[in-house]
């Protein structure tokens, strides 16, 4: 059979569409060192970051399904106002769901109920009306809680869904499991099963520490709400977020090359077992930078050498597809003896990153020694901290220097809060949101 | 009087008793119901434990099944089962052993989080038979030997302590406050796998599976080795001092336990019910002894009028009688040389007397009369009173002997005494004529004035002496028969008697019979 040239022309063109976009559906894996061309002659510490940049969605219509359980705390403390804006931000969720997606309501006080069990979100009257018909009372099981949301998820959990656990909580969680660590290893196995628990901490009588190790072991979001009236906005955040998810279950492995030392891997978490480092990430959104950032030694090397550093494999389910794909790349350093070379292939951006990122550590830092109540102490990292920013800012200079700058001041303004005991629960709880916002490149 | 009181108190036995062998008797029903119910819940809570006992062990089941489907088409080797572990969601460690028993995996190099691991457990490297070793110690250790009924979960597990060496199974051990779980499995080649759960995931996992019940009659807690809380479920408050019943959970989690209270059982139903019927007879025992003591109130009501009505009519008799006589003695005194005319006035006065008499018994027995205690002159009293009666005596034949050694005067009512007298005199002219003799006397002797009336009649049997005394009572014989009375008289003497401090007594004399009135001295004795 003949096909006349004009027919395949069409079928061409035809192809072509489908197969353009089908192209461009993947995720953006760029690996990159701060310095890649390096001093000859001396061992360096570099950084190197592995950043995973999600597409855009091109319509609603294609958004992955949800199945999402809001597990919400009513216990006594939670009372007027704290429930009325939970609420709210519940029956907002209610609002941006649709019947593709799956809703379970949870709240927990001493006791768990289940107000919603895990159902799709067609009949949403009767679920407004059991969110509506909350009342406070009671102390906080949050374990049980959370226990009884990944139950409600996992009755519809599906690699094609985003699979997340959106908790609320204003207080200690006082019944049940309550340490710091029992909670980040429910949210790490949780995590390994494909459910984020995004953590949501309302007002300055929560456990900042509990709730970000839940979140961050889960690779779910943190948020410090301090006016109940900004839980509204705080869930639309989120919701933009669990709505825009474009791959999930991602597994980063890097294998470095012989000689090269991986040091530490900063602000996520992640296993270092001789050259090879493996981290994951739940998710990506969609046109969202995510990254994981690495510090490694390079040894020694001689002029206009150039070795291969680390290979990198992101593997991941793609949502829009509905395919496991891999992505990779490939580093590679060089070998110089000009310092003019060294400081002109200098990684903008990737320095910028990495200092903001080790000034994060070193806040980390200074929380920890003003727990201990080495209040001084604390201040003086911080505002070394702050120095360290700015220096590199100067070295970079350009747009760098003003992002630094500012940066620097912001860091500068926590030392000054770092030391004054009014309102310390609140300055803990706002740096850890911080923090947290900055180890995950949380989108608010 | 005192018969009401005594009525009143049969009456009021009548209900209290029946009702108390009620109370008692559903009391003892009650108890023994409670008995009954708090054994069966007993049972029920015993039951649900179990059950919810059986629950965490079906979940511990099918994990161990899940791993022992899968595990076997696992790659052996360091690498294989790193890759595998990644996928594990509920295992935090794991590691492998060689066939001969040597640590495959974590080997080095090591995360620090792996370094940790293998540092725990060194117990377990030198000697990986500690594995096999840790189970439950009997076999009452576990549900099925708790539940027989339940043991078809179990089979498979009774059958693996049956036979000699166990592929697969759980380890037990401690780190810090935790229980921690280790599944393990010997591959057919000689590989052993322990999977090690993470200790937070299985909690969580466990919350899952328990009620989310909210019932306010019970609150159930499962507490971990250390003695934490990690769910509750039922919303019962525990009284002040009110203590959970613990219930260890089965191998291996044999270290943690079920904690329950709630709301005991109360024979409330059954007991209100009792309640009601023990009420409702009750009243209707109260009913019925109300009703009795009316009707018998109003029959002793209606006595008490009709002896009133004799007393008041007694009283209005005694005005014209006073009359008649007075106006007869009067008349006596003036006929002085008219002998039949005086002869019928004599008769008319001694029988007004004899009437006076009768109307002041009735009085006396209608009316409790009061004392008027003067000075009393025994002896003459006795003459005087004798006088009166000596016509009639006369008439009859009898005699009258008199022996009065008294000689003293007494504090003491005249009328009664006098009345007494008339009573016992008026018994003798009536009943114990045909004695011809009758004998008074009177003496002081133990510091009592003796005053004796002795007739040589008949006589009163022995079985009658008590009963003459009752009121209204006549003895029944060919001695009173004719003969008109009141059967008031000796009861009236002896109330008399009585009232004044003394007693009436009757003895027997042969012929005859002996009244003595023995009145105390010491009451108003004057010198």
């Amino acid at each position: 059979m003949k096909k006349d040239p004009f027919t395949l022309l069409i079928i061409l063109f035809l192809t072509s569409l489908l197969a353009l976009p089908a192209q461009a559906r993947q995720i953006e894996l760029s690996a990159e060192l701060g310095t890649p061309v390096v001093e000859a002659g001396r061992a360096h510490k570099t950084f190197l970051k592995i950043s995973l940049t999600g597409f855009e969605l091109s319509g609603l219509k294609e958004r992955t399904p949800a199945n999402v359980a809001l597990v919400l705390d009513e216990s006594g403390s939670m009372t007027g106002e704290k429930l009325e804006e939970a609420k709210e931000a519940a029956l907002l969720a209610v609002d941006l769901l649709n019947e593709d997606d799956i809703l379970s309501i949870i709240s927990y006080d001493s006791h768990v109920k289940v107000l919603v069990p895990a159902t799709r979100v067609a009949d949403k009257s009767d679920i407004r009306r059991a969110i509506r018909a909350m009342k406070a009372g009671g102390q906080t099981a949050l374990f049980a809680g959370v226990s009884k949301g990944a139950r409600e998820v996992r009755k519809f959990i599906d690699k094609e869904r985003v699979n997340r656990i959106i908790l609320l909580s204003d207080g200690q969680a006082n019944v049940g499991p309550s340490t710091t660590t029992e909670l980040g290893e429910l949210g790490m196995s949780l995590g390994k099963e494909g459910i984020s628990v995004t953590t949501i901490g309302l007002g300055a009588g929560y456990n900042e520490d509990l709730m970000a190790n839940l979140a961050g072991y889960s690779d779910g979001n943190h948020a410090f709400v301090e006016n109940p009236e900004d839980l509204v906005k705080i869930f639309n955040y989120e919701f933009g977020d669990v709505l825009s998810v474009v791959a999930q279950d991602l597994l980063i492995r890097i294998e470095f090359e012989d000689g090269i030392r991986p040091l530490r891997i900063l602000g996520r978490n992640g296993e270092i077992i001789g050259r090879e480092v493996t981290t994951r990430m739940n998710q990506l959104y969609s046109d969202q930078e995510k990254y994981v950032l690495l510090e490694v030694e390079v040894p020694e090397g001689t002029p206009d050498q150039t070795r291969d550093l680390a290979n990198v494999t992101v593997s991941y389910q793609n949502m829009a597809n509905r395919q496991q794909e891999d992505v990779h790349d490939k580093v590679t350093v060089s070998y110089s003896t000009s310092g003019e070379d060294v400081a002109k292939s200098r990684n903008r951006e990737v320095v910028t990153t990495a200092t903001k990122q080790v000034a994060n550590e070193m806040s980390k830092q200074a929380v920890k020694l003003r727990d201990e109540g080495k209040r001084e102490e604390a201040q003086s990292l911080l505002n070394s901290s702050a120095d360290f920013v700015r220096s590199q800012g100067a070295m970079l200079g350009g747009e760098e220097k003003e992002e630094l700058e500012a940066f620097s001041a912001e860091v500068e303004s926590d030392a000054d809060a770092i030391t004054l005991d009014e309102e310390w629960d609140r300055t803990r709880k706002a740096i850890r949101a911080k923090q947290y916002r900055q180890d995950t490149q949380q989108n608010y | 009087m005192k018969k009401r009181h005594a009525n009143l108190l049969l009456l009021i036995a009548l209900v209290v008793l029946p009702m108390a062998l009620l109370g008692w008797q559903a009391w003892r029903l009650l108890t023994s119901e409670s008995d009954v119910q708090q054994a069966r819940y007993d049972q029920l809570v015993e039951a649900r434990l179990q059950q919810v006992d059986l629950t965490i062990q079906r979940y511990l089941e099918s994990l161990a099944n899940d791993w022992q489907q899968r595990l076997p088409s696992w790659p052996l080797d360091p690498r294989g089962v790193r890759t595998r572990l990644a996928d594990e969601i509920r295992v935090r460690h794991l590691f492998l052993l060689g066939p001969d028993n040597q640590r495959l995996f974590p080997a080095d190099p090591l995360s620090s989080d792996e370094q940790a691991f293998v540092e725990r457990l060194e117990a377990i490297w030198r000697d990986p038979s500690l594995l096999q070793g840790n189970r439950p110690a009997s076999e009452s250790d576990t549900v099925a030997s708790r539940a027989p009924a339940l043991s078809n979960v179990f089979r498979k597990s009774a059958r693996e302590t049956a036979g000699i060496a166990p592929e697969s199974g759980w380890y037990m051990w401690h780190w810090g406050a935790g229980t921690r779980l280790i599944f393990w499995w010997k591959s057919p080649g000689g590989e052993t796998i322990g999977l090690a759960l993470e200790p937070a995931r299985l909690k969580s996992d466990l919350i899952g599976i328990l009620p989310e019940d909210d019932s306010a009659d019970y609150s159930i807690r499962l507490r971990d080795a250390a003695g934490q809380e990690i769910y509750r479920w039922g919303s019962y408050e525990l009284e002040p001092g009110e203590q959970y019943h613990q219930y260890p959970l089965s191998y291996p989690l044999s270290s943690w336990a079920l904690e329950y209270a709630g709301t005991p059982p109360t024979a409330a139903a059954a007991g209100f019910g009792l309640l009601l019927l023990l009420a409702s007879l009750g009243l209707v025992l109260i009913g019925l002894a109300l009703y009795l003591y009316r009707e018998q109130t109003r029959e002793l009501r209606e006595a008490a009028r009709k002896v009133e009505f004799v007393g008041q009519v007694s009283h209005e008799l005694k005005t014209p009688l006073t009359n008649i006589r007075m106006y007869a003695e009067l008349l006596d005194e003036q006929l002085e040389d008219e002998p039949q005319q005086r002869n019928y006035l004599g008769i008319i006065i001694s029988e007004s007397q004899r009437l006076g008499r009768l109307i002041g018994n009735v009085l006396t027995f209608s009316r409790t009369p009061t004392l008027h205690l003067t000075e009393v002159d025994i002896d003459g009293l006795v003459r005087q009173t004798l006088d009166h009666f000596l016509p009639g005596f006369r008439a009859r034949g009898l005699e009258v002997r008199t022996d009065l050694q008294a000689g003293i005067s007494i504090n003491s009512d005249a009328d009664m005494l006098e009345q007494i007298l008339n009573n016992l005199l008026s018994n003798v002219e009536k009943y114990a004529s045909g004695g011809g003799t009758v004998e008074v006397a009177t003496s002081v002797a133990d510091g009592h004035l003796l005053v004796s009336v002795r007739d040589h009649g008949a006589g009163i049997p022995a079985a009658e002496r008590r009963k003459i005394f009752e009121p209204f009572y006549r003895i029944d014989n060919s001695l009173t028969e004719g003969v008109s009375g009141t059967g008031i008289g000796l009861t009236i003497a002896r109330q008399q008697a009585g009232r004044l401090g003394g007693e009436l007594l009757v003895s027997d004399a042969r012929p005859g019979a002996r009244f003595t009135l023995k009145l105390p001295l010491d009451r108003g004795e004057t010198p």
